[in-house]
């Protein structure tokens, strides 16, 4: 990015000038070339659109199944899934649905689950590709790294998850894959060597994340692509957790007695002479 | 061969939610209706009657009740930023919210969002209160040349946006001269503490490189020398600037939407149709 000086600011002050779309009253509404109208309403799916948006470029259709397919197997109408639960606390403050599905969708910003673990996993398994290829380390060398890095955690962004072991998504995800015809690339094979030699030591295997990372960088996107590629991922589960909440009557979502609470604070105490500020 | 079959854990999780802040002891009746409150212990009936919005303030995120200088501080600190520029991305979001007629519920959340950026926002103030407290036992000038190597391959743009020294940067190509005056506010009074001094003579160091104070490196010092945590930066700034930013867009809200400029067919570019 360039840096800017004042006259440079000053020939933008209510100028838009070079945007890659837009609408043009009366005469077509452009999108990176296509006139979105006649080209692409119709003509291809929502992906399609939103990486032509991120990255300019128009992809193909098995891949904006395969997107559509993520979408789907990681955004389950499960409440007790954090960003989930967001939606029905939305739901019985009987806020809108809008809220709900945006701020439940926000709250997976996060690095435990969700989109925020995104970036960081793909710049990971980027990173571990380049280690391998550039300074011939082993798979055992690189898993070793990065548990000395986590001070001996079993802790590598993109494998084993939290509540269980094991991953549903994962084997869902390759059967689909392989239905639209995808190989596994270099990015894949590593993550699944990375993951064999895990499940060896530790019963542990790839996540969700950690095969998406891995997809996405065989495909050749960067990590701030694939973060914006899968910025609605939960909307879905939080959407469905709000509807079925708003059904109930307020206060029904996990009611809580007082006493549910636990208080570990100080003992009740007595204020102290609050004058000295009056002084 | 992998088996990713799906067991669970089976992870002790708690029975309760738990909280050192705040106590309801339940109506004799009903065990969901309260009865009294404490705050960290000091019946809520007393604080309302006592204390001010400043004491309840400290006392609910720092747990006691502030002295004197440890009060002039925050109330400083309060007033200082209660509302960021209107020119600000997170006020000029409030503005188009209230122009836009979004429900008017949406305003202070959609505006605190984007007043938690990396740029002038809550992240860049979580990122250098972690700055501060990690090297502000190293003499400013000793920490600046540690950091010589890496600000010589530093992207220039990002050290400018102040996203390499979180907090400290350029706005609109120079050194911010109202972020420097508001600086000097909390400087030389008996409640300056030792991280905003740290920060300062750090600026005095950072000229070489053009670049100075930005206003979130003031929020992310004096909340340091309040004894808070890194991680609660993001969130209190965007707390202290919640009103300002609901301000705006409460005041843009009866306005009819053709009193917000609207960029001309003219001046909207678009290079490839």
């Amino acid at each position: 990015m360039s840096i800017l000086k004042v006259e440079d600011y000053d020939s933008l002050r209510g100028k838009l000038p070079d945007r890659t779309g837009g609408w043009v009253p009366g005469a077509a509404v452009y999108c990176r070339g296509y006139d979105m109208m006649d080209d692409l309403v119709g003509q291809v799916d929502f992906f399609q659109s939103l990486v032509l948006n991120i990255t300019g470029q128009l992809p193909e259709e098995r891949f904006a199944k395969w997107l559509h397919a993520a979408h789907i197997c990681v955004s389950w109408p499960d409440p007790r899934i954090w960003c989930n639960q967001i939606g029905a606390y939305a739901a019985m403050a009987r806020a809108t649905v809008n809220a709900a599905s945006s701020f439940g969708n926000l709250a997976a910003d996060s690095v435990m689950y969700g989109q925020g673990t995104l970036p960081i996993g793909t710049r990971l398994i980027q990173r571990l590709y380049l280690q391998h290829i550039n300074e011939r380390k082993s798979v055992e060398e690189i898993v070793d790294q990065e548990i000395e890095r986590k001070g001996g955690k079993v802790n590598i962004m993109g494998f084993a998850r939290p509540l269980a072991s094991g991953d549903e998504r994962v084997v869902a995800m390759r059967r689909t894959a392989r239905s639209l015809a995808f190989q596994d690339g270099p990015h894949m094979q590593l993550a699944l060597a990375i993951e064999e030699l895990l499940y060896d030591r530790y019963s542990e295997t790839m996540n969700f994340t950690g095969y998406l990372c891995a997809f996405m960088s065989d495909l050749g996107y960067s990590a701030e692509q694939v973060h914006r590629i899968f910025a609605l991922i939960v909307v879905n589960g939080v959407t469905a957790s709000f509807c079925e909440e708003a059904q109930k009557p307020v206060e029904s979502f996990l009611p809580l007695r007082c006493e549910d609470v636990e208080y570990t604070g100080p003992a009740k105490r007595a204020l102290p002479n609050m004058s000295y500020e009056k002084s | 061969m992998v088996d990713r079959s799906v067991k669970s854990r089976k992870e002790p999780f708690s029975k309760k939610a738990s909280t050192s802040i705040w106590k309801e002891d339940a109506d004799e009746s009903n065990p969901y209706l309260v009865s009294k409150t404490h705050l960290r212990g000091y019946s809520f009936d007393e604080i309302t009657e006592q204390c001010d919005f400043i004491d309840t303030f400290y006392l609910l995120f720092l747990g006691d009740l502030p002295d004197k200088n440890q009060k002039q501080l925050l109330q400083l600190l309060l007033t200082t930023f209660i509302s960021p520029s209107p020119r600000h991305p997170a006020s000029r979001s409030a503005m188009s919210l209230g122009g836009g007629k979004t429900f008017p519920q949406h305003i202070l959340p959609i505006s605190l969002g984007i007043a938690g950026g990396e740029y002038l926002g809550g992240r860049q103030v979580q990122l250098c209160m972690q700055l501060i407290q990690d090297n502000h036992q190293i003499r400013p000038a000793e920490w600046l040349e540690q950091q010589h190597a890496t600000l010589a391959l530093a992207d220039e743009s990002l050290l400018v946006e102040g996203r390499i020294i979180y907090g400290f940067g350029q706005q609109f190509g120079e050194i911010d001269p109202y972020a420097t005056r508001l600086a000097k506010k909390f400087l030389g009074k008996s409640f300056s503490g030792p991280h905003l001094i740290w920060c300062a003579e750090l600026v005095d160091e950072l000229k070489s490189y053009d670049i100075g104070w930005l206003q979130t490196g003031i929020v992310a010092a004096v909340l340091s020398d309040l004894g808070l945590p890194s991680y609660a930066g993001a969130g209190l700034f965007q707390l202290i600037q919640a009103p300002g930013l609901l301000a705006h867009g409460l005041e843009a809200y009866p306005k009819s939407r053709t009193e917000f400029p609207f960029v001309s067919d003219e001046d909207y570019k678009i290079v490839d149709t």
